[in-house]
């Protein structure tokens, strides 16, 4: 029996007789070739993704420090859980992957009177596993801005990182400049990214 | 004619049956269909129409939160009849990103932008970006915000901005740019 030559397609050999398998075996290599094709495009079309947003204020503290994103909820995780209180972790089946990843967060100020000029930093810290030596690091992403008095103060983030069975985790940081304000990351913000592909071995 | 593959269910003659020209038509239209049902997904693929907005400089009163009218825009998502609406057609996840100056001659000012779902003004139907100003000697602060949405169909976006500072105002915007990227179809 011929094939075709580039997708090894069966059919019948000319001077052959037509016989309901030779239909068969082209009808069985077609759906194989046809499912295989329309699961990788639509995985390619679905990325692992999300959007995450707090719907509390996350904890305080006073004077500089690290202070996480309160509760959240998922706007959008088609993995379904990888969600937690203080940020988003990756599906444990993926391999060393890219990810855009950003944070659009909100200030509050959670005690005292914030003064103009405080030193405000939006930051995501990124957790991942090295996949041959097995461990963990942290490497931290930030933008700068400081307090304006002008209804709450806000900051975005971006990145492009390589993590691999990692975790997004959303923080701000400040250190005042006058006064005692203390804040934290304020509910509504945002913690959102996308897988970008697969790193290269 | 009762055989089907098991995926994506192709009709073929079955053992035993004699093969006819009905049977082998059945098996090619089925064929067919499979090929005909990755076009739409190929099309996602390799066709997505990014947007791209623009306005001039319009003025912008002090302390006021006001929404930008764009005077050009990509369609279908951006019509002159509602000028400052930003509407995806696609429900899908989406990247929104926006720089704009705003011109300025004095210290201590600052700047923020906003993306903005449905005519909201906060937390949940913004997302943020604002920019304080120390340098005495700069003429324009510059505002860059990327934010990432779930569309659901009726939805619309818009660019607001807010200044606030010495100067009375009103001062005037610098090329506002806001680009919609569809990152997936849901």
């Amino acid at each position: 029996m011929p094939f075709t030559s580039n997708k090894g397609l069966p059919y019948p050999s000319p001077n052959a007789f037509l016989d309901v398998q030779d239909t068969y075996n082209l009808a069985a290599a077609v759906d194989l070739q046809a499912k295989s094709y329309l699961t990788q495009i639509a995985a390619a079309m679905q990325p692992t993704s999300y959007i995450l947003r707090t719907t509390a204020n996350g904890p305080t503290g006073s004077g500089s420090g690290d202070y996480l994103a309160g509760t959240t909820t998922a706007e959008w995780d088609p993995t379904a859980g990888r969600q937690g209180a203080l940020g988003w972790s990756q599906p444990p089946s993926e391999g060393l992957s890219y990810y855009l990843v950003g944070a659009d967060l909100f200030f509050t100020v959670t005690a005292g009177t914030p003064a103009v000029g405080n030193n405000l930093l939006g930051k995501l810290n990124v957790t991942s596993t090295d996949p041959l030596a097995g461990t963990t690091s942290v490497t931290s992403y930030y933008r700068s801005s400081f307090e304006t008095n002008n209804g709450g103060e806000s900051i975005q983030v971006l990145a492009i990182v390589k993590i691999y069975r990692g975790a997004i985790q959303p923080v701000v940081n400040f250190t005042n400049s006058g006064g005692s304000a203390t804040y934290a990351v304020a509910t509504g913000s945002r913690a959102w990214g996308m897988r970008l592909g697969t790193v290269p071995s | 004619m009762t055989g089907l593959t098991p995926w994506e269910r192709i009709r073929y003659p079955q053992a035993g049956e004699v093969i006819s020209a009905t049977a082998e038509q059945a098996t090619a239209t089925d064929m067919d269909v499979v090929l005909e049902s990755a076009v739409p997904l190929y099309q996602q693929a390799v066709g997505r129409t990014v947007g791209i907005f623009s306005a001039g400089s319009p003025s912008i009163t002090k302390a006021t939160l006001t929404t930008v009218s764009f005077t050009s825009g990509t369609a279908p998502f951006w019509v002159v009849g509602s000028p400052t609406r930003i509407t995806p057609t696609i429900p899908g996840i989406y990247l929104i990103q926006a720089s704009v100056g705003l011109n300025y001659t004095s210290t201590s000012n600052m700047f923020r932008i906003m993306i903005a779902r449905n005519g909201g003004t906060a937390a949940p139907d913004v997302q943020i970006q604002t920019t304080p100003q120390w340098d005495t000697n700069a003429t324009i602060i510059v505002a860059n915000m990327v934010s990432m949405w779930k569309f659901a169909t009726g939805d619309f976006y818009e660019l607001k901005v807010f200044w606030n500072g010495t100067p009375a105002g009103p001062q005037t915007l610098d090329t506002p740019r806001v680009s919609l990227i569809p990152l997936m179809y849901t």
